[in-house]
């Protein structure tokens, strides 16, 4: 099964440039021990062995094949490399014969003396782990009293015997990006893009769960899963969208419908179900409505035609005349005209409709020449309706104004044209693609389900909303247009575009470039997307990015305990986020490399975190720009924000602020602790300042090899408390924050901590495969390596420029193509 | 304008915008004219009584995170169970529900142990809190099986509104990494639909209570339902075509993700057509809530109120909640704690700790103790929903110090299954190590609600019985 991505930045880098045994931490702690009190420090590896079977059989291992060396070390060395570890030598024989074995860095076949495996085993080799297993008692001690290990001449002899495994192991690279499972929108996308397309600021998917998180984000593809009461919240949030953009505009709608034959007039004649005005003359009706107010009127009518011109008509309403209309159905055909939107100021309403063009000719003076047309024009009126009240104190609302200012939803089956060729519109920019035939008419067939009731046609379309906008394409990001390993389609791209740089969706100018063909090739890719970063939208990706990140997400919920942290409020919390948004905000937008964040020379504050930082002359609540460093502060890892989010309530925690300086920063993270370890050391008086207690780490074998990394960085943080102030005290005792970087740098202060960090190799790396990741939605797999390192190059070269950065991603095949599903069980459907 | 108008408008304020608290009035619009109808028309439960029934058999599981102070959790001896046997330990919040209880000590839930797979017991533990599998270890991929609340579930689909309901008090998304190289998603869902499907929870009152009991509108006209039955089916049956069409261009697991949304697009058919044939609404006995309670014991016993209110409708059978996140670091201040719970779990055995921890233990045992006076007060024809219902009290590990995931402390609730309430029992093996496993036990609640299954989990064999 191929591993992800993860601390493999780390083993990246001691594969293709620096050669140092980096991830360790062999205690050979076991599942037995779960059942022993934690007691660490008593017990020795040897203890906690498992019982070996030849011991029992009275076998002597003699001659040391592979597999033998491979049994025997594996119960001291998987803990730490077995599977799923950065260097996973022990998960298996066949991973130990190639990851080890064939790997001339540790043993180069035949000759043991140019075989570094023997120096760690001694504690002589390189890097940050010189012995292994790690820190307590060497291998030799160990297996002193142990005759079913090999010893070191045992191992010496083992190599020697090595004959060459024939080719070298091949670096397996993927050339095509790992498939990604189908990507949901996550809460802030959904809200961006129903934002965008329908022009509202309302927010449904706060309401919505929330996102489980993966590799600290919440944008990761696996993890976006489907539950029933997530489609219930789109359900919900379909509904109440479509509602708001095309809201109720007739109140109770109620329809008053005067039938023709009921109507009164001197001329003409009512019919079973009409009216016929067989000569000019105006045929009138009362009406009795509950409220005054705005009516839609209409009527339905038609007529025999004769003569040159159609039958023509005026409409009186309360005395008002409106008109001429005219109708062109012919008897027995009717039509239904919709005449507008009425006043009605009574409750009692009287109607009527006046023929105006009566025409008569009959066929004898047709002949003789003195009427130009034989026939007899007549008008005939099923019924008038009014419609209503229209609550016309509801404005326009800005969705209406951008897709249906030309069509006036109100009238009804005349607006039909226009509604379809707005929805239309709606629908591409919805779904982000052209819809095919079929599925226009699918759509359209909701909106003509309702064409038949009073206010159908903004009900029809407010349908046709609730369904766009629960529909799997616009929930997910489909991408079944191309092949596996081939190029998106344009569409998808632009989609893939707006998810990264903007957190939404293509807008229409974006949906266009693709249709027109400008991200065809990878240049015009990058073109869009620099301008797409160059785009105020691309403030959410900064903004969310930087959140999740730096952690100023979690600072924004921290709650120091009051009475230790009495100065903290929320004007400082507030101050605190604001100078970690402003400072990664000026890293994508100044001219600087993303890895300034560490040392940046300059930093945000208003006059409450200056105070609060110990600096003079800065006053009022407005952001000023200072340099640094000054008031021993450099960086993000001395922004309060971060310093708070990295703490426990009550107290400073190094552990954490190590582990994520290792872990985010330098992709260095050691193994988590074992099970039943975490936690603080027992028996150590609880009033000793933290780094005293911590040292026990130190003390104890199993903990001294990966803690000795993280507690250096931490305690290089300590003169800064839990809300990110400056102390130089810890219970009484004066704070020592000097340390070592990775066992190799050297540092006297905080200050000198980060300009260390800057300059670690990982940095770039480490940093790079988080934006990647959060770019992509998911994280890398080993065998993707040399898509990885391309990007690496390019950004390296730019000295990890922010936009050079995004040019390198987009233009990625891991951006560009769609990927290939590795596993047996997913094969592409039928 | 109108009396009736006004009513409208409101109504329609408060579906358009979700965010803004509509006033008091207009829930009673919508629900308020039923408050005091009688239950005994749902779903023929008046057939299931004449018939000498007990009523339907419910399920509630409830999960407290961290683990317990075990030295002063159970009573000092084991067998029949009274007040006085519950004073001086963490239970003794329970005293008036003794003969409801039964305490079962030594039981097993191995899936939650590494098996080589290294730290993460707290994800691991609440992730096989109810389903009893190994989950695979993974920072994004999810990989378990279904809970056996969703065994019952699906089991019962199809006969109440909603198939089961999961709530909580701790949502997510504030957290940076959640355990050891484990998706959020293992700590943060007991409820598992299937082996990729986590059933998120609901953890605002306000949202939950709307979303049970805001729905309907008893006042509208036959015709006005049918219309709105008419429009809401046409548009599912739209995104269901678009959903199935998508389906046949998708790979495997892709494909899974698409029959999720398609399960839960048919679920709303479903509660909307049964919703448009019920003649009688039944509503909940207080008010819509309008904020998050800050107090946390508040705002527990709310949600609790509001599943209870949603099982005396018989809109669900089967629920789960979550007092707190796998694991959860929340600093309970409101009884006076400034440490995080996580934190002070690993107390090594320092007696400060040890106290705060089981100051805790009893904080939420009380929440418990809530739930049970609500359910045992809430009559349901002759019994109380208690009666009927099984509740399964429990953490993901047994001492939060040691991430045990044997011997775990288990609180049963309810008659609802047929085994013996009113005792402590300890059915620990002599050596305390491969005890029986919680799966069985699971198998004997699914079994006792008439759905029997031949195994569950990674090693539930045989359905539990109390030793003779």
């Amino acid at each position: 099964m191929s591993r992800q991505f993860g601390n493999h930045i780390r083993t990246w880098f001691c594969a293709s440039i620096y050669l140092i045994l980096t991830v360790g931490c062999d205690s050979a702690v076991t599942d037995a021990q779960e059942s022993v009190p934690a007691d660490m420090g008593a017990s020795t590896m040897v203890d906690l062995m498992p019982p070996n079977p030849m011991v029992d059989a009275g076998v002597q291992p003699t001659d040391w094949t592979t597999e033998r060396v491979f049994r025997a070390l594996e119960p001291m060395c998987a803990q730490c490399h077995g599977e799923g570890q950065a260097l996973p030598f022990f998960d298996s024989l066949a991973a130990f014969e190639q990851g080890l074995v064939g790997d001339q860095r540790w043993v180069v076949m035949g000759e043991p003396d140019e075989s570094t495996l023997l120096d760690f085993l001694v504690g002589q080799g390189d890097g940050l782990f010189a012995q292994m297993p790690p820190a307590g008692p060497t291998y030799e001690a160990l297996i002193a009293d142990d005759p079913t290990k090999p010893t070191l001449a045992d191992l010496a002899d083992w190599i020697r015997g090595l004959e060459s495994l024939g080719e070298p192991p091949v670096r397996v690279c993927w050339p095509e990006p790992n498939a990604k499972a189908l990507h949901r929108l996550n809460r802030l996308e959904y809200n961006h893009a129903v934002q965008s397309l329908l022009i509202t600021e309302s927010s449904p998917a706060d309401n919505f769960p929330s996102e489980d998180n993966s590799f600290g984000l919440d944008n990761i593809a696996d993890s976006l899963t489907v539950s029933p009461l997530l489609i219930e919240k789109y359900d919900l949030a379909a509904a109440s969208l479509a509602e708001e953009v095309l809201p109720d505009r007739l109140g109770a709608p109620t329809v008053f419908r005067l039938e023709g034959e009921a109507m009164m007039s001197p001329v003409g004649r009512a019919f079973d179900d009409y009216f016929n005005l067989w000569s000019a003359g105006l045929l009138t009706g009362e009406i009795e409505i509950e409220e005054p107010g705005d009516y839609t009127l209409r009527v339905r009518v038609g007529g025999t035609q004769a003569g040159p011109e159609p039958v023509r008509f005026e409409v009186l309403v309360n005395g008002s005349v409106l008109g001429p209309f005219e109708t062109q159905a012919q008897a027995p055909a009717f039509e239904i005209q919709d005449i507008g939107v009425v006043e009605l100021n009574t409750v009692v309403g009287f109607l009527g409709i006046r023929f105006l063009n009566d025409y008569y000719c009959p066929q004898e003076r047709f002949d003789d020449g003195t009427c130009p047309d034989a026939g007899d024009r007549n008008m005939h009126i099923d019924y008038v309706e009014i419609e209503g009240p229209v609550a016309d104190d509801i404005p326009q609302t800005p969705f209406e104004s951008e897709f249906l200012d030309e069509c006036d939803l109100a009238l009804g089956h005349a607006s039909t044209q226009c509604a379809q060729t707005a929805l239309g519109r709606l629908a591409r920019l919805i779904w982000r693609r052209d819809l095919t035939a079929l599925e226009r008419d699918k759509l359209w067939t909701l909106v003509n389900a309702e064409l038949e009731e009073p206010g159908g046609l903004q009900m029809g379309m407010r349908q046709a909303v609730h369904a766009l906008l629960l529909s799997p394409h616009f929930l997910f990001r489909v991408e079944t247009s191309s092949a596996p390993g081939e190029r998106l389609s344009n569409y998808e791209l632009a989609a893939r575009l707006a998810a990264f740089i903007w957190r939404s969706v293509p807008d229409e100018a974006l949906l266009n470039a693709a249709s027109d063909g400008r991200l065809d090739t990878n240049e015009e890719l990058a073109i869009v997307a620099a301008s797409m970063l160059d785009d105020d939208r691309s403030d959410s990706m900064i903004f969310d990015l930087g959140e999740q990140w730096l952690l100023t997400r979690q600072a924004a919920l921290v709650d120091p305990e009051y009475d230790l942290f009495p100065d903290f409020d929320e004007d400082l919390r507030q101050a605190m986020l604001e100078e970690t948004r402003l400072v990664f905000n000026e890293i994508w937008r100044g001219e600087h490399s993303l890895l300034d964040l560490i040392d940046a020379d300059f930093t945000f504050v208003n006059e409450r975190l200056a105070e609060h930082y110990g600096l003079d002359g800065i006053e009022g609540d407005q952001f000023v720009e200072i340099p640094l460093p000054q008031g021993n502060r450099l960086g993000l890892l001395t922004h309060a924000s971060w310093l708070a989010a990295t703490s426990q309530r009550t107290r400073t925690s190094p552990v954490k602020r190590g582990k994520w300086v290792l872990e985010e920063l330098l992709c260095s993270a050691p193994p988590p602790p074992p099970p039943s370890v975490e936690g603080l050391i027992e028996d150590v008086d609880q009033n000793a300042p933290l780094r005293t207690r911590l040292e026990q780490h130190r003390a104890d074998p199993a903990c001294a090899a990966c803690h000795q990394h993280m507690d250096a960085v931490g305690f290089g943080l300590e003169q800064f408390d839990a809300v990110g102030a400056f102390r130089t005290e810890d219970h009484g005792v004066t704070i020592e924050p000097a340390g070592v970087l990775l066992g190799e740098d050297e540092f006297g202060t905080a200050v000198e901590m980060a300009q260390s960090i800057r300059s670690r190799p990982e940095l770039g790396p480490c940093m790079l495969n988080k934006v990647i990741t959060y770019a992509l939605g998911r994280g890398l797999m080993d065998e993707e390596v040399c898509l990885f390192e391309d990007i690496e190059r390019q950004a390296h070269d730019l000295d990890y420029r922010p936009n050079a950065i995004v040019d390198a991603i987009v233009t990625s095949p891991l951006f560009t193509s769609k990927g290939v599903s590795r596993t047996d069980s997913d094969e592409e459907g039928q | 304008m109108g009396e009736s108008s006004m009513r409208k408008s409101e109504r329609k304020r408060r579906i358009l915008l979700p965010r803004t608290g509509p006033s008091r009035r207009s829930f009673l619009a919508g629900v308020g004219a039923t408050l005091a109808l009688p239950y005994l028309e749902f779903f023929g439960r008046g057939t299931a009584l004449a018939q000498g029934h007990m009523g339907p058999k419910r399920f509630l599981g409830f999960y407290v995170p961290n683990g317990f102070n075990m030295a002063q959790f159970w009573p000092q001896s084991t067998g029949a169970l009274d007040a006085a046997a519950l004073q001086g330990t963490s239970l003794s919040g329970l005293s008036p529900y003794a003969d409801q209880l039964l305490l079962l000590n030594g039981l097993d839930n191995h899936a939650g142990s590494a098996q080589g797979d290294g730290p993460g017991d707290h994800a691991r533990g609440t992730s096989t809190f109810l389903t009893c599998v190994h989950p695979l270890k993974h920072a994004s991929q999810l990989q378990i099986g279904p809970s056996m609340d969703q065994v019952l579930a699906r089991h019962l689909d199809g006969q109440t509104r909603y198939a089961s309901l999961e709530i909580g008090c701790e949502g997510g998304g504030n957290e940076n990494a959640c355990d050891s190289g484990y998706s959020c998603a293992y700590s943060r869902n007991i409820a598992w639909r299937d082996a990729q499907t986590p059933l998120p929870k609901e953890t605002n009152p306000r949202l939950l209570f709307e979303r049970l009991f805001g729905g309907f509108d008893a006042n509208a006209s036959a015709d006005a339902r049918s219309r709105r039955l008419r429009r809401r089916t046409s548009v599912l049956d739209f995104v269901l075509g678009d959903a199935q069409a998508l389906k046949q261009r998708l790979g495997q697991s892709d494909k899974h993700r698409m029959d999720a949304y398609m399960t839960g697009i048919r679920d709303i058919e479903q509660r909307i057509v049964a919703a448009a044939n019920e003649d009688t609404i039944c509503g909940p006995s207080f008010e819509r809530p309008v904020a998050v309670p800050t107090d946390r014991r508040a705002y527990a016993q709310l949600m609790l109120d509001i599943m209870v209110q949603a099982m005396k409708c018989d809109l669900t059978r089967v629920g789960t909640f979550m007092f707190g996140n796998g694991g959860s670091n929340r600093a309970h201040t409101e009884i006076g704690l400034a440490e995080g719970h996580h934190e002070l779990s690993h107390h090594q055995h320092d007696e400060a700790k040890l106290a705060k921890i089981a100051q805790i233990d009893a904080w939420e045992v009380s929440i418990l103790g809530h739930l049970l006076e609500s359910m045992t007060a809430t009559d349901m024809g002759g019994h109380s929903l208690l009666d009927e219902t099984t509740v399964f009290f429990s953490s993901e590990v047994e001492d939060g110090n040691r991430h045990y995931h044997y011997n775990l402390p288990i609180i049963l609730a309810g008659r609802a299954g047929g085994l013996q309430t009113g005792q402590y029992v300890d059915v620990r093996n002599a050596d305390e190590t491969n005890n029986e496993p919680v799966a069985n036990l699971f198998m004997r609640i699914i079994a006792d609600a008439g759905a029997a299954v031949d195994s569950f989990g990674d090693d539930g064999t045989r359905p539990f019985s109390l030793p003779a």
